[in-house]
C-alpha cells in the first residue's frame, strides 16, 4: 500500500551534503511491521519524513494506496496526514503548554471533531495508556515514559492506517522501551501498517521485517 | 479544545514576553487616546467661548497683557470710568449690554480672594435713557442669549447671562469656590476692609476664575480700594452672534487710547495650541506605528521561531497552512483588542486627570476613542504580525523536526 | 488814648464787616449767568426754568469753544432756559456731582434737567448742535414721566380728553390699580388736545383728536402698554408683569 518509487533526496548537515535517499526503491504491504536500520545521520528520519508526505522529494515518486502523494496540493496532503497517517516522534513533541487531554485532543481538533467527542475519545485513549489520573498534567509535569504514551496516544487519536515512528524507543528507559514496543505490536495486530524507525538491534527485532539503509538506498536485510 | 483555546494557552506561556509586547502596545495606544481626549475638550471649550462670548468684545486699558478671557480685569492697569458713558452716549449700534468691571484684592480669614466691582444694568439702563431724544420705546427683542420663559430670573440666572439687573451698594455675589471656603450662605454679613456686605446670592459653579471671585457694586468697591471712577476692563456683549469687525475699530476712534479685543483674538491662542495637539496626535501614531510595528514583528518572529517544533508536530499532525497562519493571526488579534482596551482605559484616565492641568479645561470619558484604540491596536498588530504568520505557514516541517 | 480806641474799634468793625462780607459769598448776580451749580438747580426750579449743567475738568480750547457754543444758543433761548458751569474738582459741588453721577461723564458734558428735576438730556458739549439743546425742553407731562421713570417707578399715563370723567369705569380701573400698587405706579392725566404736550404725545403716537388712550411706561424708558379705549384691570396687571421679566 506504500510504495517509494526512485526517490532521491539530499540534506546538508553541518555543512556538509549528505546524500539521504539515492534511486531508492521500497515497497510495503498492508499490515506490516517494518523495522529500517542504519547508522545514525544515514538519513533514517528523512526517510520517514518523505513517507510522511512532510519532506517533497527531488525525484521520484511516493505512492500510498496508489495515489501519488507529492502530486496533490499540499492541503491535500495534511488532510492525508490527518486521517491516514500517525507520527511517533523520539523526542515526542508534546505541545509544552497544553494538558496531556489537551495535547490528545489537537489532533482530533484538526480533525474537526466537536469539543465533546474530542473529549470522550482523547480520556478513552489516555486511559488506554494507563493516564487516566494525569489529563490534566502538562508534559513537565509527567515522567518520559508518560509523555511518550501521551505522544502514542496523540498518535491514535484519529485511527491512521500507517504508523511512521522515529527511534520511538530512543528516550527510554528499558522497562518502558518494552511497553512501547509492545503497544505498536498490539496497534499492528489491529491491522495497522507499522514503519519503525530505529538504530537499536532488539527493538528491531520484535519488528516482522528489517531493511537496511545504506549509501541512500533500502536494502533487505537478511 | 478550541483553535482560541490553543492561542489564549500559548499566549501565557511566556509570561515576559507577553508583557513587553502588552505594555508597548497599551502605553501607545494610551498616548494617543489621551492626546485625542484632550484635544476634543479643549476644541469643545473653544467653540463654546466662541459661541456664547463670539460677539463680546474686550476694552482693556492699553498697556494691559491678556492672558485669558475670564481674568483680562485681574491685571492692574487702569482705564476712566468714563469710557463707559463716552459708550452710551455715542451713537454705535450693537453695543447693547456693557460690563464695565474693577477688581481689588481683599483678604478674609487669612485668605486672600479677589473683590470685583460690577454695575447692574438697570444703572447703565439708566444713564443711557438719560440722553433723551429718542422716545419711550418697546422693549427691544435680542434680550443676551437666554429664553424669555422665566418671569424673574433669579441673581444667579442673570449673572450666568453676565448681565445683573439691581445690585445694592452693600450687596455682594459670592462665587463658589468663595462660598465653599468661608462656609457662606445667602442672607449672612460677611466684613471686607472694613465694610460690610449682605451676602445675597451664592453663585453656580462656572468652571473659571469667577469662582473664587466676590462680586459687589462698583462704587463701593472702588471706594474700598481707595481709588476714583476707574475699571480695569469693559466687557461689551453684543446681542447677536455676528461681530462687525467695524465696530471694534468705531470703538478704538472712540476710545483711542485703550486697547480693544475680540475673543478669536484671546482664544486664538487656544485653537493654536489645539491644532498642535492634533498634529502631535498624528504624528504619535505614527511613531507608535512604526515602533509599535516594528517591535511587534519582532516579537512574532521570534515566536515563530522558537515554536518551530511545535508547528512542525502540528503540521505532522495535519494542520495545513491555513490553520498555522490563523494560529498566529489570532494571537495577533488577541494582543491588539487586550492592548487596545487596556490603552483605551489608560488613555482616558490619563486625559481625565492631566486635562485640566495641561489645557485648562474639564476632560470626560470618549466612548467612541474605544474603537479608535482597537482598531489602531488590532491593525497594527494584525500588520506587523502577518509576515511573520506567513513564515510559520509556509514553514517547511521537516526542517522544523528535524533531529541534531 | 481815645483817637486809638475809636480807629482800634473802626479797624475792627472794616475787619468784622470785611470777613461778613467774604464769607457769605457772592450774591447771585441778576444776570443770565448764575454760578453755584448746587443753588442753580434750586433757583430754576422754583422759577419753573430748564437748566443747562455744563460740567467741565480743565479750561482747554475744545471746552472754550464748546462753551462759547453753548452761550450762544442760551441767548436765543431767552427766559425758557438757564445755565450754569460745573467744574470738576470744585469741592463746593461735590453734591451735585455725585448726585448726577456726574464724575462718571467724559467732560466737557451738557446735562440739562427739567425743573422737577429729570434729567431730559446728556451728552457731549463738542459739536452738539442747537436742536438737540432745544429738544431738552420738555413740557410738563413729558417730565412727570420722566421723573417718574428716573424714580424706577411705573408710570401710568391717562391721556383723556375733557369728557372723560371720574365716573368712567376706565378711570375707576386705572385708580383701583394704582391703590394696589401704590408705591410703584403713578397715574399722569393729560389733555390729548393741550398743544404744550403735543410734540411728546406725537412721539407715543397718541392723536390729539384721540379721547381715551392709557400708556403703561417703566424704567429706564420703555413702552410697556398702550391701551386704546377702555382698559381692563387685567390688561393693566399683565403689562406690569412684562416690567419685571425685562
Amino acid at each position: 500500500m506504500l510504495k517509494m518509487e526512485a526517490v532521491s533526496k539530499d540534506y546538508v548537515l553541518r555543512g556538509k551534503t549528505i546524500k539521504a535517499l539515492d534511486d531508492a526503491d521500497l515497497q510495503i504491504e498492508r499490515g506490516e511491521f517494518i523495522a529500517v536500520v542504519g547508522p545514525s545521520g544515514s538519513g533514517k528520519s528523512t526517510l520517514l519524513l518523505v513517507l510522511g508526505g512532510m519532506l517533497s522529494p527531488a525525484k521520484g515518486r511516493v505512492l500510498i494506496d496508489g495515489r501519488s502523494l507529492y502530486d496533490l496540493q499540499p492541503e491535500q496532503r495534511a488532510s492525508v496526514r490527518k486521517t491516514t497517517i500517525g507520527f511517533v516522534f523520539q523526542t515526542f513533541n508534546l505541545v509544552p503548554y497544553l494538558t496531556a487531554l489537551e495535547n490528545v485532543e489537537v489532533s482530533l481538533l484538526l480533525a474537526g471533531a466537536d469539543e465533546r467527542r474530542q473529549k470522550e475519545r482523547a480520556t478513552v485513549l489516555l486511559e488506554r495508556m494507563g493516564l487516566g489520573d494525569r489529563l490534566d498534567h502538562k508534559p513537565a509535569e509527567l515522567s518520559v515514559g508518560q509523555q511518550q504514551r501521551v505522544a502514542l496516544a496523540r498518535m491514535l487519536a484519529n485511527d491512521p492506517q500507517v504508523i511512521l515512528a522515529d527511534e520511538p524507543t530512543g528516550n527510554l528507559d528499558p522497562e518502558t522501551a518494552q511497553a512501547v514496543l509492545s503497544f505498536l505490536e498490539e496497534v499492528n495486530k489491529e491491522g495497522r501498517t507499522v514503519i519503525m524507525v530505529t538504530h537499536d538491534p532488539q527493538a528491531a527485532a520484535r519488528a516482522k521485517r528489517t531493511l537496511r539503509l545504506k549509501d541512500g538506498k533500502v536494502l533487505a536485510d537478511a | 479544545m478550541q483553535l482560541r483555546t490553543l492561542v489564549w494557552r500559548e499566549l501565557f506561556e511566556r509570561k515576559n514576553q507577553l508583557a513587553t509586547n502588552f505594555i508597548a502596545i497599551l502605553l501607545g495606544v494610551s498616548v494617543i487616546v489621551s492626546v485625542r481626549n484632550i484635544t476634543v475638550y479643549s476644541e469643545k471649550a473653544v467653540a463654546r467661548e466662541l459661541d456664547a462670548l463670539g460677539a463680546n468684545v474686550l476694552i482693556l486699558p492699553k498697556s494691559a497683557s491678556l492672558q485669558t478671557y475670564y481674568s483680562a480685569d485681574m491685571q492692574t492697569e487702569e482705564l476712566p470710568e468714563e469710557y463707559v458713558a463716552r459708550l452710551i452716549l455715542s451713537d454705535l449700534q450693537g453695543l447693547d449690554n456693557l460690563f464695565p468691571k474693577f477688581s481689588t484684592q481683599v483678604s478674609m480669614g487669612g485668605k486672600k480672594f479677589t473683590l470685583t466691582g460690577i454695575l447692574p444694568q438697570d444703572e447703565l439702563k439708566a444713564k443711557a435713557a438719560w440722553k433723551g431724544g429718542d422716545v419711550f420705546a418697546r422693549p427691544p427683542l435680542c434680550v443676551g442669549d437666554a429664553a424669555p420663559a422665566e418671569p424673574t430670573p433669579t441673581k444667579e440666572t442673570q449673572f450666568r447671562r453676565r448681565a445683573i439687573q439691581k445690585l445694592d451698594k452693600a450687596e455682594a455675589l459670592v462665587g463658589s469656590e468663595v462660598g465653599a471656603a468661608l462656609k457662606l450662605k445667602p442672607g449672612d454679613t460677611l466684613q471686607l476692609e472694613g465694610q460690610t456686605f449682605s451676602v445675597s446670592t451664592l453663585l453656580p459653579e462656572t468652571g473659571t476664575v469667577d469662582d473664587s471671585r466676590i462680586f459687589a457694586h462698583l462704587h463701593t468697591v472702588q471706594q474700598l480700594a481707595g481709588k476714583g471712577p476707574v475699571l480695569n476692563a469693559i466687557e461689551v456683549v453684543g446681542c447677536c452672534k455676528e461681530i462687525s469687525k467695524g465696530l471694534v475699530q468705531k470703538i478704538n476712534t472712540l476710545l483711542p487710547d485703550a486697547k480693544v479685543v475680540t475673543i478669536t483674538q484671546i482664544v486664538e491662542t487656544q485653537i493654536k495650541t489645539n491644532l498642535m495637539m492634533a498634529q502631535l496626535s498624528w504624528l504619535f501614531l505614527g511613531i507608535i506605528v512604526v515602533v509599535g510595528g516594528a517591535s511587534m514583528a519582532n516579537y512574532m518572529y521570534a515566536n515563530v521561531y522558537e515554536r518551530r517544533r511545535e508547528i512542525g508536530t502540528l503540521m505532522a499532525l495535519g494542520a495545513g497552512s491555513g490553520i498555522v497562519l490563523r494560529i498566529f493571526l489570532l494571537k495577533a488579534l488577541l494582543l491588539g483588542l487586550g492592548g487596545g482596551i487596556a490603552g483605551y482605559a489608560l488613555g482616558t484616565l490619563l486625559a481625565v486627570l492631566l486635562g485640566p492641568r495641561i489645557a485648562g479645561v474639564a476632560v470626560l470619558p470618549l466612548p467612541w476613542l474605544l474603537l479608535l484604540a482597537v482598531g489602531v491596536a488590532v491593525a497594527i498588530s494584525l500588520a506587523a504580525s502577518y509576515f511573520p504568520a506567513r513564515r510559520a505557514a509556509r514553514m517547511d516541517p521537516s526542517t522544523a523536526l528535524r533531529e541534531t | 488814648m481815645r483817637k486809638n480806641s475809636v480807629a482800634a474799634l473802626a479797624s475792627f468793625a472794616a475787619l468784622a464787616a470785611w470777613i461778613t462780607a467774604c464769607c457769605s459769598g457772592a450774591e447771585p448776580t441778576p444776570d443770565a449767568k448764575p454760578s453755584g451749580g448746587a443753588a442753580a438747580v434750586q433757583q430754576t426750579a422754583a422759577a419753573n426754568k430748564h437748566l443747562y449743567i455744563f460740567y467741565y475738568s480743565k479750561e482747554d480750547e475744545m471746552t472754550q469753544t464748546a462753551r462759547k457754543s453753548l452761550e450762544a444758543v442760551m441767548a436765543k433761548m431767552g427766559d425758557a432756559a438757564q445755565w450754569v458751569a460745573v467744574q470738576k474738582d470744585d469741592p463746593a459741588e461735590k453734591a451735585l456731582a455725585e448726585k448726577l453721577q456726574l464724575q462718571t461723564f467724559p467732560t466737557p458734558l451738557i446735562l440739562a434737567l427739567a425743573p422737577n428735576g429729570a434729567v431730559t438730556m446728556v451728552g457731549s458739549a463738542v459739536d452738539m448742535p442747537e436742536e438737540k439743546l432745544r429738544s431738552a425742553i420738555a413740557g410738563p407731562c413729558e417730565q412727570k414721566c420722566l421723573k417718574t421713570v428716573q424714580d424706577k417707578k411705573v408710570a401710568l399715563l391717562c391721556a383723556y380728553d375733557k369728557n372723560v370723567t371720574a365716573e368712567d369705569p376706565t378711570v375707576k380701573v386705572v385708580s383701583d390699580f394704582q391703590a394696589a400698587n401704590a408705591k410703584r405706579v403713578v397715574v399722569i392725566r393729560v389733555d390729548p388736545s393741550d398743544p404744550a404736550e403735543a410734540r411728546f404725545l406725537k412721539q407715543l403716537g397718541i392723536d390729539s383728536k384721540s379721547s381715551l388712550t392709557t400708556i403703561m411706561l417703566a424704567p429706564p424708558k420703555v413702552l410697556l402698554g398702550k391701551f386704546n379705549g377702555p382698559v381692563a384691570k387685567t390688561s393693566l396687571v399683565e403689562a406690569l408683569k412684562s416690567a419685571d421679566s425685562g
